[in-house]
């Protein structure tokens, strides 16, 4: 557990958390617009900002309180900052040497090198690495120093999308075979949905609520959909990794439907997040379009907007929704109760 | 004596002017490492002041300097009593080494702190975040991280302190005097040359000083352009 009361006042901000707990598993990501406080937080976690005051305990360690305050070398956290802050005068080897030696635990340099998909680049030099590449030596550095919590600050927001595309699976990765507590702050929904078992939606250095995925995809006016609208996420089992014409085929938990989508990377589950706005909802099985995911769903409630509305349906024990015009509302007289095909096109899976 | 191009030179103000060269950069990386670091990190508001301080022997006439140099450490002064009380013989710093060097440490604080500290104001506050969580004490860092990431830094302060000591001359007249293999430095063996009239030793001593400024110069220049360091 992790129990953190604190606050920290600056000239043009303050940041005031009377009182927050996070269980010790899984990812629990900060979510908040810049200025909301999600990395003073984080800083303030790792012990970077002396001028924190109040009490946080991690477990049975009490890393500060009104009489103590314990340095960021003693608190057993790793931090993957935003660039990565590798040391650009050491070789990636040097680099990771750098937290081994003064690591705790003492593992395998060239084995956490591979987790981290580096070990071919063990002997370059940090200024001619990719942004990718920076990033996954800045894992392997933060593993390397055995960490008891991980915390991530933006670890993505530098990367072009097609390295940000490349990065998120190998997150994924990480936290299954991990099981390292992590805190993950970020500003995009897409990672919060993909990684994130809970969420805490910061706002002007304050905590709005703290809610489990689930919850916070369930709500409407979710902070989550601000910028990209509804979306909801799918769990799903790989059932044929390499299914021809580029696609995976994977099988929603608890439905036993093919979910098409571009190849994944691995064998195993996945979490698909699917944009309301790419949901089209049809009362007939379309036979010739191509809509390759076409699923059979009962509506659950439908939420009028100003120029649309967002329809929440169920398939199998999951939900998704469906953002379509008041027109077709209005044509398909949708209700809640009734069945309906949800068309998804596999290439906005992405 | 030597003689050079037959005229007779009297080699001890230069040794005198390396030695007294030598000891000041020392002194001043020693010295000017904390400064530098502790204003280059400094946010506070005060910042300015202590920057002007700093720069203070860059404007100030130099004889101003040791004016107040020779009367602070005047034999009948609080650092002379506090140097007899140690076992210092007399407590007399003016017209020794130990004074030069003093004299030259305060003259030549800015040539060293100034790219020192903008050397470490480039290292990112990151890098020293990140080293902390990987367990790394300040001293750690500094030496892994801030060091390397300064290297121009450190070579530019060293050879400016080091050049503009051997250059000073106001400030050496004041407190250092004249005493012949013991004070005499060169600018101040070049004055008493031309108030001599003797316009041979003078020239060759100063041909020797042109020299030497610029082949250091050009060393300075040529190996920053080899040890650059990419950040970021």
């Amino acid at each position: 557990m992790l129990r953190i009361q604190t606050q920290l006042v600056r000239e043009a901000f303050t940041l005031d958390i009377p009182e927050l707990s996070l269980p010790n598993t899984g990812v629990t990501a900060l979510f908040g617009r810049s200025g909301s406080g999600k990395s003073t937080l984080l800083r303030i976690l790792a012990g970077l900002e002396t001028q924190a005051v109040g009490r946080i305990q991690f477990n049975d360690h009490v890393w500060q309180d009104d009489k103590q305050f314990m340095p960021p070398q003693q608190r057993n956290v790793g931090v993957i900052f935003q660039d990565g802050a590798l040391f650009p005068h050491m070789t990636v080897r040097q680099n990771l040497q750098f937290a081994l030696s003064r690591a705790q635990i003492k593992q395998d340099l060239v084995a956490v090198a591979q987790r981290c998909r580096i070990d071919h680049r063990l002997d370059a030099a940090v200024p001619t690495l990719s942004g990718g590449e920076k990033q996954r030596v800045a894992m392997a550095r933060a593993l390397l120093s055995a960490p008891k919590l991980l915390l991530l600050d933006e670890p993505l927001s530098a990367l072009d999308t097609a390295t940000k595309r490349e990065i998120l699976p190998f997150l994924e990765e990480l936290k299954k075979e991990l099981g390292l507590p992590m805190i993950y702050v970020t500003h995009a929904p897409a990672e919060v949905e993909r990684l994130a078992d809970r969420v805490v939606f910061l706002h002007d250095g304050q905590v709005d609520c703290v809610e489990t995925l689930q919850q916070a995809l369930a709500r409407v006016d979710s902070p989550l959909f601000a910028d990209e609208g509804a979306s909801s996420v799918l769990m799903a089992e790989v059932v044929e990794l390499h299914a021809g014409d580029g696609l995976s085929r994977l099988q929603p938990v608890s439905t036993r439907c093919s979910l098409w989508l571009p190849e994944v990377a691995h064998a195993g589950s996945y979490r698909v997040r699917v944009l309301a706005k790419d949901v089209g909802i049809s009362l007939t099985t379309p036979t010739d379009s191509s809509f390759l995911n076409v699923f059979r769903v009962k509506v659950e409630r439908i939420e009028p907007m100003q120029s649309s509305a967002l329809v929440g349906l169920s398939l199998g024990e999951q939900s998704l929704f469906a953002q379509i015009s008041l027109r077709s509302l209005k044509q398909l007289q949708l209700s809640a109760g009734v069945h309906v095909f949800a068309l998804i096109k596999a290439m906005a899976l992405v | 004596m030597w003689t050079i191009f037959g005229v007779e030179i009297d080699p001890n103000p230069i040794w005198t002017t390396l030695s007294v060269a030598f000891t000041t950069t020392l002194v001043l990386l020693i010295i000017g490492v904390p400064i530098a670091w502790k204003l280059a990190r400094m946010t506070s508001r005060w910042k300015v002041l202590f920057e002007a301080l700093v720069a203070l022997p860059l404007v100030l006439p130099p004889t101003v300097l040791g004016f107040y140099l020779l009367i602070t450490m005047n034999p009948n002064g609080y650092i002379a009593e506090v140097l007899r009380f140690l076992g210092h013989p007399d407590g007399q710093l003016t017209f020794t080494f130990v004074g030069l060097v003093v004299g030259s440490v305060f003259y030549s604080l800015p040539f060293a702190v100034q790219p020192l500290m903008h050397a470490f104001e480039q290292v990112p506050q990151s890098l020293l975040d990140a080293a902390e969580t990987m367990r790394a004490k300040s001293l750690d860092w500094f030496w892994q991280i801030v060091m390397p990431l300064s290297r121009r830094g450190f070579l530019t302060a060293a050879t400016l302190a080091f050049a503009h000591t051997v250059g000073e001359f106001g400030v050496v007249l004041m407190v250092g005097g004249n005493i012949p293999g013991e004070t005499r430095m060169v600018s101040i063996a070049i004055f008493d040359h031309v108030e001599t009239l003797e316009y041979a030793q003078a020239h060759v001593l100063s041909a020797i000083m042109l020299i030497f400024a610029f082949s250091v110069l050009l060393l300075v220049y040529s190996l920053n352009r080899k040890f650059e360091v990419k950040v970021g």
